[in-house]
């Protein structure tokens, strides 16, 4: 704008400008700080991610079980130079870099991988800053909560790798076994559902969980979807107040003494009707596509005996 | 004499421990080949970013760890003159674990965790000190104030924990269990120049120790100021604890055992008994990490596993052969 030109009336209507724009600043000032929050988490969160893509990796470690599992679904086992302790059968031969709890830096160090796999669930984010600190690339997977979620992860996996075909045929043959069991519950009457993860003490999922999921996606209520932790210790008069038709028990507790712990509560619905049931922690916990489509017809079956 | 010999084999045994932290670790590596990267420091190739990054700064994070601990140790048993205090007695890991555990919430790692960590120590003193201010700083008021702060604080790390992600609890927990793998600058830094220098100053100070460790009666009759000189070295003491706390997590028992032991060996004079300390926690946490590495390798123990089960079968031994009139 020229300052000669400038008259009285400019000079107001520049300010009102300045003003409005001002006010278009303002009101957006938080989404602009979300952005750049974000963008900021991006840049410092997955810095591994463009350097992978420029050439396919041959030298991988993963430092989750259930990517472990997800790479030997993908046929990209023979790429693994090293896993955690708690690995599927199949990786039995790869070296170890730690447990869940400890990583042996030196030894991920030493085997020179192109790439390390993380997940936000399994590894703690000082880890994970200190390997990227040695200069490895590291890439780093959500911990997912949701079909979808695990769905893109999955894909994002298989690119990583260079399986977009085969994780697209794995990906398509777990949506069409999930759209089918939903197809056979529909217009089931919903239950109410109980889902108990340890017994002493009482703990639950709410809906910010993994296997919140499986029922909602079931189209039942979690009688603790709403509680403020994903894994709420819960009290066991609340069970009794919030009246369940269904207890699903997992863990590796014996299914015995969990139905000793509800047969003497015969107010509640599900004990009264005999729908304790127990679930093998192994099959419905493991947030990979295969594995999740696996344990959805687990929790189908108990939710709507006779269905499947 | 016996003292001066003493301290020459403690110089050993700290030379021996940097020799096997340094031809152990995590992953077995040819003598010859750890030689070679060891006389090239600036070279490049996994060899050396592992001896230069990973291996050699474990070393110098455990034998400062450990230095640190032991003195922290010595100077709580003299001046509150109780055989069971140790570094952690004022509640120090309490204020850091709390401080870790809220930085972990909040999604805050590296160096302003380690920020948040030593804050978190430093709030857990200030309170302790102030409270026990109250009445006179005498030592029962003092043991009483930190052991309450510690359930304090621990009971707010449990209240966080009844609401947070598992993610986070297990994060946190993780943190409790101590780990000197793959320290960050930050930890080292604050162990090189705030810990270290600290550290050699309160050597300075083993006379007022002598005199303090006698009990406040006497320490009155021969004319130190014994608020003053308490004061300032349970600050400086529980900083040390503190910032080992911020830099390596709850690393237990060094604090209490190494200034045991060294009594026993060179005696109550913290001429002696300050620097011993120093060289016999240094040597014997970088054994311990070692040994972490090593025992199920390729897995790796927490290091608070091996001092607490090394030191804690040492300690009954060597408190059953001792006279009971000998233990303080």
């Amino acid at each position: 704008m020229g300052i000669t030109c400038l008259g009285e009336d400019s000079v107001y209507r520049f300010t009102c400008d300045v003003h409005y724009l001002y006010d278009i600043v303002w009101e957006r000032k938080n989404m602009l700080r979300a952005l750049l929050i974000a963008l900021c988490g991006a840049m410092l969160w997955s810095p591994g991610n463009l350097a992978a893509l420029e050439s396919s990796p041959h030298r991988i470690i993963s430092l989750a079980p259930s990517l472990t599992r997800e790479i030997y679904d993908l046929g990209a086992g023979d790429l693994l130079v090293g896993v955690t302790l708690y690995r599927p059968e199949a990786a039995r031969s790869k070296e170890i870099v730690g447990t869940l709890t400890k990583l042996n830096f030196e030894k991920i160090f030493s085997l020179k991988p192109d790439l390390v796999l993380a997940s936000k669930d399994s590894n703690t984010k000082t880890d994970i800053e200190k390997l990227m600190a040695l200069g490895l690339n590291v890439v780093v997977f959500e911990g997912c909560t949701s079909l979808s979620c695990i769905c893109d992860e999955f894909e994002r996996l298989g690119s990583l790798l260079g399986k977009e075909h085969e994780s697209e045929e794995i990906l398509h043959e777990v949506r069409q076994k999930i759209a089918h069991i939903g197809s056979s519950i529909k217009g089931r009457k919903p239950v109410k559902v109980f889902w108990q993860m340890g017994a002493t003490p009482l703990v639950s999922i709410s809906d910010a969980s993994f296997a919140g999921e499986y029922i909602r996606l079931a189209g039942c209520e979690n009688i603790f979807a709403d509680a403020p932790a994903s894994y709420p210790r819960i009290n066991i008069e609340e069970v009794i107040a919030r009246n369940p038709d269904v207890i699903i028990t997992v863990a590796e507790m014996e299914s015995d003494s969990v139905q000793a712990l509800w047969s003497t509560m015969d107010d509640i619905s599900a004990v009264k009707n005999r729908r304790v049931y127990s679930l093998n922690a192994d099959l419905v916990c493991q947030p990979t596509p295969r594995m999740f489509a696996k344990g959805f017809e687990l929790v189908v079956k108990s939710l709507y005996p006779g269905v499947l | 004499m016996k003292k001066a010999c003493v301290f020459i084999f403690l110089l050993f045994f700290l030379a021996a421990s940097i020799a096997a932290g340094i031809l152990t670790g995590g992953t077995p590596i040819a003598p010859e080949m750890i030689f070679d990267a060891l006389i090239h420091p600036g070279g490049q190739g996994t060899m050396h970013t592992l001896l230069w990054e990973l291996r050699l700064p474990r070393i110098l994070m455990a034998a400062l760890v450990g230095a640190a601990l032991a003195q922290s140790g010595v100077i709580f048993q003299a001046i509150l003159r109780n055989p069971l205090a140790e570094p952690y007695t004022l509640g120090v890991s309490g204020g850091g674990a709390l401080g870790a555990t809220i930085s972990i919430m909040c999604g805050i790692s590296g160096i302003p965790m380690v920020l948040f960590c030593f804050a978190g120590c430093i709030i857990s003193i200030s309170l302790v000190l102030g409270v026990a201010s109250v009445k006179n700083f005498t030592n029962s008021m003092l043991i009483l104030t930190g052991v309450i702060m510690s359930f304090l604080f621990s009971s707010i790390v449990m209240f966080i924990f009844a609401v947070a992600t598992s993610r986070d609890v297990y994060a946190s927990v993780l943190w409790f269990m101590g780990s000197l793998a793959a320290p960050d600058s930050g930890s080292i830094r604050i162990m090189l120049f705030l810990v270290a220098p600290l550290m050699l100053i309160l050597w300075g100070f083993a006379k007022d120790l002598n005199v303090l460790s006698l009990g406040d009666e006497k320490t009155y009759h021969l004319g130190i100021d014994a608020k003053k000189a308490k004061t300032a070295l349970l600050i400086a003491a529980s900083l040390i604890a503190g910032a080992c706390v911020a830099a390596a997590g709850v690393i237990g028992f060094i604090g209490l055992m190494i200034p045991h032991l060294m009594r026993k060996a060179v005696g109550a004079d913290h001429h002696w008994l300050l620097p011993s300390s120093m060289l016999a926690g240094a040597g014997f946490l970088i054994i311990c990490d070692s040994l972490s590495q090593t025992l199920i390798r390729p897995l790796e123990l927490p290091v608070g596993v091996i001092t607490g089960m090394a030191g804690g079968v040492f300690f009954l031994l060597y408190l059953i052969r001792v006279k009971p009139t000998e233990v303080m």
